[in-house]
């Protein structure tokens, strides 16, 4: 069994300040992090191997030199093989395009590792982009079924058996494999890294993928120009202008005040 | 793809039972803006099983034409029945703009959707409005975990796509239909179909929490202490109605299930009223209920950021403040 | 000489800080109320490695150096105090002297499930009337054919109530005749193992501390560590390595302890400014950060000297007294910096005061640590 596992480096929005001056966001000293979905994703790999300990887990990236931190923190939790996807050319890129070029990234993997992956494994979405886009565009792109929103993943035969979360109730899916399945939070926590693997990991090469790579690559669906969408502005969002804080003195009083005016708007 | 007409359509999701779910109905009322000034028709596309309740409540939208697809295999929803079969529509008619809500199912059709058409999709937005400049439709919504709020245009591509919040935008008032109503004969052959439903999963232990539905959410956080205090939100809550909601930190400290968790790891909530409770209201939790009619804060320490989005707020203990608001609530609706 | 650590002890640094962060902090002070046993935290500690931090890797623990275990137990305790004891009884003796002075099929049964935390071990030697004096020890073990019976009482054993196994030095006796020592491994479930009552401590109440009674206690002879007669030798030969252990504890101490007392005074207000603004509270801090310094590198000296090979005990002992002294006097001027706040057990600067005081105590007391250390100066 081979999961190809795609994450993303992201930086920790529960760190991100605003610039109060400037309006913008403060992105120093925000440390980076694997994508809280993807380690989800990597954890429902993690878990198949758990119990079928000949899978074989690759993780890869698309992202700048950096996000080599977040495949190795990714071997040292779970994953055997790493690969950085980072060239100039795919900057710039919007979901279209990124899932374009991951397609032909996993392509050249297979090359690479000699062997076929049975199942892609995304998080949900990137914490930071929030579009939850490149797991389906990917799984386009590739021609193979989805399930999105997957709790828990079973490996039954050859297929798959995903809980899938519902708006309601959940429900429990059988999907073929080859397949692309993005992982929303179960109901467990993700895996720490071991000691052993940490340090292991640490060693590991990752090797980097280029345009070079990607000879027969269409320049033309990559980086700006790939990109159907683009962005023509971003605003930090405002704060509440005419937000009433209600202090009558007393929390009864106060209490007594709120519920009142919450009647008159018809509110309750 | 080269866009054939002007027209705005929005994609109807439908229920087992046929029916519409609310968020693609709301679209309909910013969709007839937006589309009379792009000159275009407001086409409704309603596709499921035995949809005639849907097609009624799409009408009653003040849409010019609804396209039905109707057959027992797009119900319950699969990925591959419906980017088969809206991307033959789309291949068929080709409008200029394509609205989805961003239910969960939405934002599963959508991206493979825009993938298969070679267009841009702008995801969960809050937002539509017409740039001024382009005449392009620009999709504002929600980044870096609700930090940053990015606007979005697709100029080069058609149809221009985007999934929308559910919530953000309110049913309009029902008008009296007028819409042509064309039924579609397109089906899908079951081999097309690579997923199937093997069974739906009672929760015996994790209990149904409708949050996304829910016009009155009280919510608990780290303030809350503890799992006994939540049962003063949950008194509060009954009083009003209303639904139980959490922040992370509730949830994380096991005070409360993952299924009433409001944020982005959780659900994204747009009630009519949202209670705050001793949430402090980092930007994450913020993200998932901004959306609120109307938010009401309790919180003790009056820094905390949930005031800079809240309509009213107590500075107070929320345990003496909650017992009162419940008596209080209890007295006005008798 | 580079003072630094290396990119492996740091990247270990960090991860045994966010684990602490996440996982033990929240607890910390449910453990030392009720004292509570936390399945669920030693399973992920297990899943970490954090029992197998030297145990070489065929033994199934991660192998690393001395000095790694130094900077785990520093972050780790940090969180609660406790988890000095969840941390030495496996990477302790309970590894190293079986290492070191067992067979084979000794090592091949125990060290693997130590270091995986399936085993949880203690380690006994201390008696009622017998701490420093530990030569004196009045707990005896007779061979009878192909086992061994003991009788005695040992004190101060701690997680004795969780322990599998407890690794116990008693006085040999053969013919009624004084024959030196003999250390067992005592498994559970032996017959007349009594584990007696939890002490009521002043501090790390989140791990027990036992009298053991051993009433014709039968274990089976393949069960001797070492030799028969030279029982002291396996008993004393981790006490170095322990001793670091003891010195990385009190350094984890005595930091968060600076690191809390730091960030309250940046908070709090006193006659209208921050009291952090007060001369007196920079000096007292900056005193106390410069002696937890001093502490924390002659832990780390005497962790490298082990991982050169250096089996001399004067830098293990120095390390230990000297941090544990300092922990104390740093953990008491930081507990004065919270003001009456700070004898209050919503504030963690309570526990930790009253967890410091066992880092002059255990695993060989100051004083015992002043023995050797005079000896190897040679004033004795």
């Amino acid at each position: 069994m081979n999961i190809l596992v795609c994450v993303k480096q992201v930086p920790d929005t529960t760190e991100i300040k605003i610039d109060p001056v400037k309006n913008t966001l403060i992105r120093d000293g925000v440390p980076a992090i694997v994508n809280t979905f993807d380690a989800y994703a990597l954890e429902a790999a993690a878990r198949i191997k758990d119990k079928n300990p000949n899978t074989h887990i690759v993780v890869v990236s698309m992202g700048p030199q950096n996000a080599i931190n977040a495949l190795k923190e990714c071997l040292a939790i779970a994953a055997d093989k790493a690969y950085l996807v980072s060239g100039r050319k795919f900057g710039g890129s919007d979901t279209l395009a990124t899932s374009y070029i991951l397609e032909n990234a996993m392509r050249k993997i297979e090359e690479l590792e000699g062997c076929k992956f049975d199942a892609v494994f995304c998080g949900k979405q990137a914490i930071d982009g929030d579009t939850a886009q490149v797991g389906p565009e990917l799984a386009e792109h590739l021609g193979y079924p989805q399930i999105t929103c997957a709790l828990e993943c079973e490996e039954k035969d050859g297929r798959f058996e995903v809980i899938k979360e519902g708006e309601e109730l959940n429900m429990l899916i059988g999907i073929q494999a080859p397949c692309v399945i993005t992982f929303t939070k179960p109901g467990f926590d993700p895996r720490y890294p071991s000691i052993k693997r940490k340090m292991a990991a640490n060693r590991a090469e990752v090797p980097i993928l280029d345009e070079s790579a990607f000879p027969d690559i269409d320049l033309t669906r990559i980086g700006l120009s790939g990109s159907p969408t683009a962005v023509k502005k971003t605003f930090v969002p405002q704060q509440m202008q005419d937000g009433m804080i209600i202090d009558e003195g007393t929390a009864r009083t106060s209490t007594v005040k709120l519920a009142q005016i919450l009647s008159d708007k018809k509110v309750i | 793809m080269e866009a054939k007409t002007k027209d705005l359509w929005v994609f109807i999701e439908t229920k087992d039972d046929g029916s519409a779910k609310n968020g693609g109905i709301e679209l309909l009322n910013p969709g007839r803006g937006l589309a009379d000034k792009q000159e275009g028709r407001l086409v409704a596309v309603v596709i499921g099983s035995n949809v005639g309740r849907a097609v009624e409540e799409a009408a009653q939208q003040d849409a010019d034409e609804i396209l039905v697809i109707d057959g027992a295999e797009y119900s319950p929803y699969t990925t591959d029945a419906y980017v088969d079969a809206m991307y033959h529509l789309i291949e068929k008619y080709g409008p200029t703009t394509l609205m989805i809500a961003a239910t969960l199912n939405g934002r599963d059709m959508g991206p493979r959707l825009a993938c298969r058409l070679k267009t841009g999709l702008t995801a969960d937005c809050t937002n539509i409005d017409i740039d001024e400049n382009t005449g392009d439709i620009a999709w504002t919504r929600p980044a870096f975990g609700g930090n940053l709020m990015a606007t979005i245009l697709c100029s080069n591509t058609r149809p221009q796509m985007g999934t929308v919040r559910p919530g953000v935008y309110k049913k309009a008032v029902a008008v009296t239909p007028h819409a042509e109503i064309k039924k579609e004969a397109f089906h899908v052959e079951p081999g097309k179909i690579r997923t199937e439903l093997i069974k739906v999963i009672k929760n015996v232990t994790e209990e149904i929490v409708n949050l996304e539905g829910a016009e009155i959410i009280v919510s608990g956080g780290r303030g809350v202490k503890g799992p006994d205090g939540f049962e003063l939100i949950k008194a509060l809550a009954d009083a009003l109605d209303g639904t139980v909601g959490a922040s992370r930190a509730a949830v994380d400290s096991g005070w409360i299930g993952h299924a009433h968790q409001v944020g982005q790891t959780g659900k994204t909530v747009a009630p009519k009223l949202y209670i705050a409770c001793g949430i402090s209201g980092a930007i994450q939790h913020r993200a998932g209920m901004s959306g609120s009619a109307c938010i009401v804060a309790i919180n003790k320490d009056p820094k905390a950021p949930i005031f800079g989005v809240a309509h009213y707020g107590i500075v107070g203990d929320l345990f003496e403040v909650l017992p009162i608001l419940t008596e209080e609530v209890e007295k006005l609706r008798a | 000489m580079d003072f630094r650590l290396n990119e492996d002890q740091l990247a270990l640094q960090k991860m045994v800080r966010e684990f602490t962060d996440k996982e033990v902090r929240p607890i910390a002070a449910h453990m030392d109320e009720t004292g509570e046993f936390d399945e669920e935290l030693w399973k992920k500690m297990a899943e970490l490695g954090l029992f197998g931090i030297l145990a070489p890797e065929e033994y199934g623990g991660s192998g690393l150096d001395h000095v790694s275990l130094c900077v785990v137990m520093e972050e780790i305790v940090r969180g609660s105090g406790n988890m000095y004891n969840w941390l030495v009884t496996s990477n302790g003796p309970n590894t190293g002297a079986i290492l070191l002075y067992g067979t084979e099929e000794q090592k091949k049964k125990y060290v693997p499930k130590t270091a995986s935390g399936e085993f949880r071990c203690a380690y006994a030697i201390t008696e009622p009337d017998n701490g420093s004096d530990t030569r004196s020890m009045k707990t005896i073990a007779v061979r009878e054919g192909d086992h061994f019976v003991i009788n005695g009482t040992k004190t101060f054993i701690t997680m004795a109530t969780l322990a599998d196994r407890i690794l116990t030095t008693c006085k040999y006796v053969e013919n009624g005749e004084d024959k030196g020592y003999v250390t067992l491994i005592v498994d559970r479930d032996c017959p007349g193992l009594i584990i007696g009552k939890d002490e009521h401590k002043m501090g790390l109440r989140g791990t027990s501390l036992n009298t053991v009674f051993y009433e014709n206690c039968i274990v089976p002879a393949e069960n001797v560590l070492g030799e028969v007669g030279k029982g002291m030798e396996p008993a004393t030969a981790c006490l170095s390595e322990v001793r670091v252990s003891c010195g990385a504890f009190a350094v984890g101490l005595a930091q968060e302890a600076i690191d809390l007392a730091t960030a309250y005074a940046k908070e709090r207000e006193q006659f209208g400014k921050k009291i952090s603004q007060f001369q007196n509270t920079q000096f007292v801090l900056a005193e106390c950060q410069t002696k937890v310094d001093a502490a924390r590198l002659m832990t780390w000296r005497a962790a490298s000297e082990l991982d050169l090979g250096n089996g001399d005990r004067l830098y293990g002992s120095m390390a230990k007294y000297y941090s544990g002294e300092i922990c104390n006097d740093v953990v008491r001027k930081c507990l004065q910096v919270f003001g009456g706040y700070g004898y209050c057990t919503e504030y963690p600067i309570e526990r930790i005061y009253r967890d410091a005081k066992i880092a002059e105590i255990f695993d060989g007391t100051a004083e015992i640590q002043k023995v050797i250390i005079s000896k190897a100066i040679g004033i004795r």
